[in-house]
């Protein structure tokens, strides 16, 4: 009953590696790499914007370099205009990327490791491999303890075909 | 596949449903055995004996007999009384530990029949 259990145990820990893993969408170098893009985007947009206002002030129009302009999309419930600006560019374009850069990568920094989609896939090929061994030895200790007189109560999400292999 | 093997789950867990059923049984019965004997004794006690009567089983026990004595209940019935609570408490328990192995019980053997009906081995033919 002891060998059993001990099984038990690990079929239970790599089922919580599998579902940690599924359940984790990006590692942290992949976030990195989208924080890295967005910068790259939102600081080509903030000098285009620059370019745009001093451009216009060459023409004689009015200078408003720092005007930020949005959509209000009122619909439904009108008095409530819910508002969204992406503030990104014109920062960028004022504090330049380094500061953003700076604030957004601590705080990537803290998140933990997670496994890059290559990595992923195998960690994830390995665990299913494990539990196949796992669970086929968890199967035949049953079987042994069943033939020697115990009444053991199989897992209600053991895999019938190894049960029934 | 292992019909042969299929079959004796199938069958395990049959038996325990039927076990099931029998110890829900003996539990409603020494439920009601414990209210009839509670009934009995209040029918004629007086207040006290009554506040003796329907305390929880651990403070039941915990009465002395002379306390128990002067309010009317005589030894014989409280230790009757204790007897039927205990019972009660032992069914009680084990008809849940029962439910939950039956619950486990019944997920794995649907899914060992599904898996079975997919391969064409229906046990109902």
């Amino acid at each position: 009953m002891q060998k059993l259990n001990e099984l038990r145990r690990q079929i239970s820990d790599r089922q919580a590696e599998r579902l940690a893993i599924q359940r984790q969408r990006c590692s942290r170098e992949q976030v990195r790499a989208i924080l890295d893009s967005w910068l790259a985007n939102a600081e080509e947009q903030g000098r285009a914007a620059l370019q745009l206002a001093v451009d216009r002030a060459m023409d004689g129009q009015a200078f408003a370099p720092l005007y930020a302009q949005g959509n209000a999309a009122v619909f439904q419930s009108p008095g409530a205009a819910p508002f969204s600006l992406d503030m990104g560019p014109l920062l960028i374009s004022v504090l330049g990327k380094a500061a953003i850069k700076k604030t957004l990568s601590a705080l990537v920094d803290e998140l933990p490791d997670g496994l890059e989609p290559g990595a992923k896939t195998k960690r994830l090929a390995a665990i299913e491999a494990e539990l196949l061994r796992l669970e086929t030895e968890e199967e035949e200790v049953i079987v042994e303890l069943e033939q020697a007189g115990e009444t053991v109560l199989r897992r209600a999400d053991a895999r019938p075909e190894i049960i029934l292999a | 596949m292992n019909v042969d093997k299929l079959i004796t789950l199938v069958d395990q867990h049959a038996a325990r449903q039927t076990n099931y059923r029998h110890l829900s049984s003996r539990y409603r019965q020494a439920v009601n055995d414990e209210a009839r004997q509670m009934a009995e004794m209040t029918a004629e006690a007086d207040d006290l004996a009554e506040q003796i009567i329907l305390l929880p089983l651990e403070k039941l026990v915990a009465v002395p007999p002379e306390e128990m004595e002067a309010a009317g209940v005589s030894l014989v019935q409280g230790r009757r009384l204790v007897a039927a609570r205990r019972l009660v408490a032992r069914l009680r328990s084990e008809s849940e530990a029962l439910a939950e192995e039956l619950k486990q019980s019944q997920a794995l053997t649907s899914r060992l029949v599904e898996f079975a009906a997919q391969r064409g081995e229906l046990l109902n033919q």
